[in-house]
């Protein structure tokens, strides 16, 4: 559903005032003002996810930078599909018109499905807002300690694992686990995050794989076992758990989601000037502190945001593609 | 933490200073909750810019106190012209509207306003005063159990069939199938969408709704000058004692309104089942409970005031979860945790040591707007019931353009109303060949909430079927179950033979 | 072939069998949309779709027998009579299409009294006073609480744009 917010009938007698002085000036045809109204942002997941509270703690700062406020619109379904398919088909190439996504999940199910629309030809993702470590984790009360203690189990008997969808980071971590020790996991998607935590709570599941922002910003109800990242998380503070590939000598692959603004490819190229000042303001928005101040207030570490330009996010979902293939039987219900 | 008198004096006296909040918010929300389509949650986020401005404890009554007046709201349309307001109201319809057609509009709305209301009262003391039980309650219930749970709603495919059971059956059938479009649950891969992205999230339950109920509705009604026969006689004006007659009806039905409520706290609880499931699964045990099942259908006040107890049951039942781990049930609580969050109140067990007042607060709140709706709405039911006397000259044009309106407001897609046509050629060919639109329904509402906790339960037991009875709360609800579909049968075989003997 | 009386005394049951037929040939397309996705996919589809089928078989095989034996005809009097009421009904039906269809271009106001309008002459009234005004006033109502009041977003026209500068949101 739409979200206006009470401005909207100022902007759009602004819009009409706009409109009416361009045309009265348009023989001399001078630069069009960008932003003339306010932004609309595609959501591609539901209200109230990590999706939804990163960009509302973004669009404060932004907005103020911009002059303009921002209004959502959440199409959830599909794993992100019907929002995607909306965004680039049904909504104009103005350059008011963004979409907020997490790329990670969301590449992977364009891969998948292979939908009507072509990144990066369609869309691209221009302004990286965090890197989101996949982790496994069990509840606080629960028997199993440690990553290894895990998969030692999961090597005698398949353990139910709730993830928050199969096409997903997390869970092409965890099958590739299984994959390098043996180990068998029955992955059991509960299609979200939040849901994947009540059947990790209520003992349905021995242990779940998520990103880890939203497992920190529930406190002390979980305990992380490991961090599927290659290098080094930046997670330390928060806890122990190991890092995956250190505690097996494994070879994963990185399988953090990060979210990112995104916009129609066409208007980006055709007006060069306003990109860049999009570019410009969207990373001008990590030096503000009420950024990072209205992040925390989430509960989610501020060490997950991390800046990333159009370039570096264009190769993370090209890579997320091809991390794809190689999980492709395991991860679609197409025989 | 137990019962402390002074702290709930203290927030009675705190709620009540926002009585300036509460009363417009209980009216936009009756007025919201009476039109298809425009829920709570979407008029909660549209409005989410104007109550993040609001103090925290003024933004959470606001929308407390709208939420619960929604679910109240949406059984008048449901009583006055056979149209429930959202999901939750569309039992109502059973029951609400036969009595409209009995020339009982005012009774019917009284019942369903106090059954609402004390329903809604009872059920957010109840979880003042037992909030940290309920919360480890909703985690006992997970996907095994919640198949069952589907089950009693589903049972009442069967129940309402008296007449036909083999339409019924079809038409229960056929809205499962319908209920199956859209993506799988885990592989998330489109079935049967007719290459509609509009479909790929499943049948959207708003235009169903329209269509089966208001359009189809409306399309019977065209055979008639008025919705109530009044055989040539002059229409009456309604009458004070009407809605005597109406308060009486709910006292002498006390005890149905507690326990009715109470299904809809416990299944309000459980995260992902909500007021359409409660008010299904309600209506069906009470019409198993009852000495006279038979007259359930007819314009039985009873059948009125189980769903819609209910579904003000759920009210307080959905803010637990969100509460008290922090973790929303459903899409309304989402919105208010956005609210939340934004003000850096951290949710979960801690919240009711580190703030208390905001903690139980919203339940205080939540009671004093069902204070203020029981006093406000109840004398109003005179004045409502008069819809009914409007010419259908007027009132199908009305209910046409109000509901395809609603139709294309919940998504923005005019595909919706489209599709709101659809479902109302469908549901008028069902009503005038007698397969239950209410049928089909359960099946779109239900079926895909049915296949989600099915698959995935059948996903834990990893293909084995028997994970079904592996749990001790799940084998108790499917003995109840059993118990649900036997007593019918032997209390029908039991009347058989009594009649024969009479005979003989 | 008997008399038409002798028709008329046989239950019409060709209304009956849309819905059954509707649900017949939608779980045949459903069948064809889930053949090739793995049995989570497609396994509770494909239960409902069964008992569906056999629901269906019953119900088609009781009729035609009833037919076959001369106790039904395959007539419509359900959904066609009385006459009068069914020329309304299609003529509803074709102005809510026409609305759907034309409404993003007239804006909803305008769309919704011309609607609505011609909704109540179909039904018999003829004062304009009626045509124009109820129209008129259900249709600011809902322009003012949901647009003004709510925010929520739907087509604008003319009428709209008037609203707007005359209250000089």
């Amino acid at each position: 559903m739409r979200q206006p917010t009470a401005s909207r009938r100022r902007v759009l007698q602004g819009g009409l005032a706009t409109a009416a002085t361009v045309g009265l000036m348009a023989h001399t045809r001078p630069a069009f003002a960008y932003p003339t109204r306010n932004f609309n942002v595609t959501i591609p997941t539901g209200q109230g996810g990590g999706a939804e509270r990163l960009a509302r703690a973004f669009d404060g700062p932004w907005s103020a930078m911009l002059g303009r406020p921002f209004e959502y619109e959440f199409f959830p379904g599909a794993g992100g599909q019907v929002g995607y398919e909306l965004f680039v088909n049904r909504r104009p190439a103005d350059g008011h018109h963004l979409l907020f996504g997490n790329m990670g999940p969301e590449m992977i199910m364009y891969a998948l499905q292979r939908p009507n629309y072509t990144f990066p030809d369609d869309y691209i993702y221009f302004c990286r807002l965090d890197i989101d470590d996949s982790c496994v984790f069990v509840r606080a009360d629960s028997p199993i300690q440690s990553i290894e203690q895990l998969v030692d189990m999961a090597k005698q008997r398949r353990l139910n694992i709730g993830t928050s969808r199969i096409p997903h980071p997390a869970s092409i971590g965890l099958l590739a686990l299984g994959d390098a020790t043996g180990a068998q996991f029955n992955l059991v998607p509960y299609g979200g995050g939040n849901p994947t935590y009540i059947g990790t709570i209520n003992g349905e599941v021995e242990a779940s794989v998520l990103p880890i922002t939203g497992v920190i910003s529930q406190g002390e109800r979980f305990r992380i076992l490991g961090i599927f990242n290659p290098n080094q998380s930046v997670f330390g503070a928060y806890t122990d758990a190991p890092l995956v590939n250190d505690v097996f000598g494994t070879n994963l692959p990185d399988l953090a989601s990060s979210r990112s603004w995104a916009i129609h490819t066409r208007w980006a190229d055709e007006n060069p000037e306003h990109f860049a000042m999009l570019e410009d303001t969207s990373r001008r928005v990590f030096d503000d502190a009420a950024f990072a101040q209205a992040f925390e207030q989430t509960g989610a570490p501020v060490e997950a945001l991390a800046y990333g330009d159009r370039e570096l996010c264009t190769n993370y979902a090209l890579a997320m593609i091809e991390l794809t293939e190689r999980y492709r039987d395991v991860l679609s219900a197409g025989n | 933490m137990g019962w402390d008198t002074a702290l709930f004096v203290g927030l009675l006296g705190h709620s009540l200073g926002l009585l300036w909040i509460i009363v417009p918010a209980v009216l936009l929300g009756i007025v919201v909750g009476a039109i298809p389509g425009f829920s709570a949650q979407n008029t909660l986020i549209i409005l989410l810019p104007v109550t993040l401005t609001m103090d925290v404890d003024t933004a959470l009554t606001f929308m407390v106190a709208l939420y619960c007046a929604t679910h109240l709201g949406s059984g008048i349309p449901a009583i006055l012209v056979n149209m429930p307001g959202t999901g939750g109201a569309a039992a109502t319809c059973l029951d609400g509207y036969p009595m409209t057609q009995k020339g009982k509009a005012q009774q019917a709305l009284v019942v369903c306003f106090i059954a609402s209301t004390v329903g809604g009262l009872i059920t957010s003391m109840a979880t003042l005063a037992l909030l940290p039980h309920l919360a480890q309650m909703g985690l006992y219930l997970r996907s095994v159990e919640m198949v069952v749970i589907m089950l009693f709603g589903l049972v009442l495919i069967a129940a309402i069939a008296a007449k036909d059971l083999l339409k019924a059956l079809i038409a229960g059938f056929f809205g499962l199938l319908i209920g199956v479009i859209g993506t799988d649950h885990i592989y998330a891969t489109p079935r049967a969408t007719f290459g509609f992205l509009e479909l790929y999230d499943g049948v959207p339950l708003i235009p169903a709704l329209i269509g089966l109920f208001a359009i189809s509705e409306a399309l019977m009604m065209v055979e008639e000058k008025m919705l109530v026969r009044t055989d040539g006689k002059p229409s009456r004006a309604a009458q004070w004692k009407e809605t005597i007659e109406g308060v009486q009806l709910s006292i002498k039905h006390w005890w149905q309104i507690v326990w009715t409520a109470f299904i809809g706290l416990f299944i309000g609880i459980i995260p992902g089942a909500g007021a359409s499931i409660a008010s299904f699964v309600a209506y069906q045990q009470s019409r198993m409970f009852s000495k006279t099942p038979e007259l359930y259908g007819t314009g039985h006040p009873q059948g009125v005031i189980a769903p819609e107890a209910a579904n003000n049951g759920v009210t307080s039942g959905t803010l637990v979860p969100l509460m008290a781990i922090g973790v929303p049930g459903g899409s309304t609580a989402a919105v208010m945790m956005v609210v939340l969050q934004y003000h850096g109140v951290v949710l979960g067990p801690r919240l009711f040591t580190d703030q208390p007042l905001l903690a139980y607060g919203i339940f205080v709140s939540m009671c004093v707007s069902y204070l203020v709706m029981l006093l406000t709405i109840v004398p109003l039911a005179r004045y409502m019931s008069q819809v009914v006397l409007i010419p259908t000259q007027y009132l199908v044009p009305s209910i046409l353009s109000l509901t395809i309106i609603g139709a294309f407001a919940n998504r923005g897609y005019a595909f919706d109303m489209a599709l709101a046509i659809v479902f109302g050629v469908i549901g008028f060919i069902a009503r005038k060949t007698n397969y239950h639109v209410t049928a089909i329904l359960i099946g779109i509402i239900l079926g895909p909430l049915f296949e989600q906790y099915f698959v995935r339960s059948l996903r834990i037991g990893q293909g084995d079927l028997m994970i079904l009875f592996s749990s001790t709360l799940g084998n108790v609800l499917w003995a109840f179950l059993a118990l649900s579909l036997l007593l019918p049968w032997l209390r029908t075989r039991q009347q058989r033979r009594a009649t024969a003997k009479e005979a003989n | 072939m008997r008399g038409s009386e002798a028709d008329r005394e046989r239950k019409a049951i060709g209304a009956d069998l849309v819905i059954p037929l509707l649900a017949l040939a939608f779980a045949l397309y459903f069948f064809s949309s889930i053949w090739n996705l793995v049995w989570e996919a497609k396994a509770n589809g494909v239960v409902i779709g069964t008992i569906l089928l056999v629901l269906v078989g019953i119900q088609l095989g009781r009729s035609f027998w009833g037919v076959w034996q001369g106790r039904y005809r395959l007539g419509f009097d359900d959904l066609i009579e009385p006459s009068g009421a069914l020329f309304r009904r299609i003529a509803l039906v074709s102005l809510l299409v026409l609305f759907v269809a034309t409404f993003h271009l007239v804006g909803t106001v305008a769309g919704l009294i011309l609607g609505m309008g011609s909704m109540m002459f179909v039904l018999g009234q003829r004062d304009w006073r009626w045509l124009i005004g109820l129209p008129s006033i259900i249709a600011l109502t809902i322009h003012l609480l949901f647009v003004v009041f709510l925010g929520a977003r739907l087509p604008a026209g003319p009428i709209e744009q008037g609203i707007r500068l005359l209250i000089g949101g």
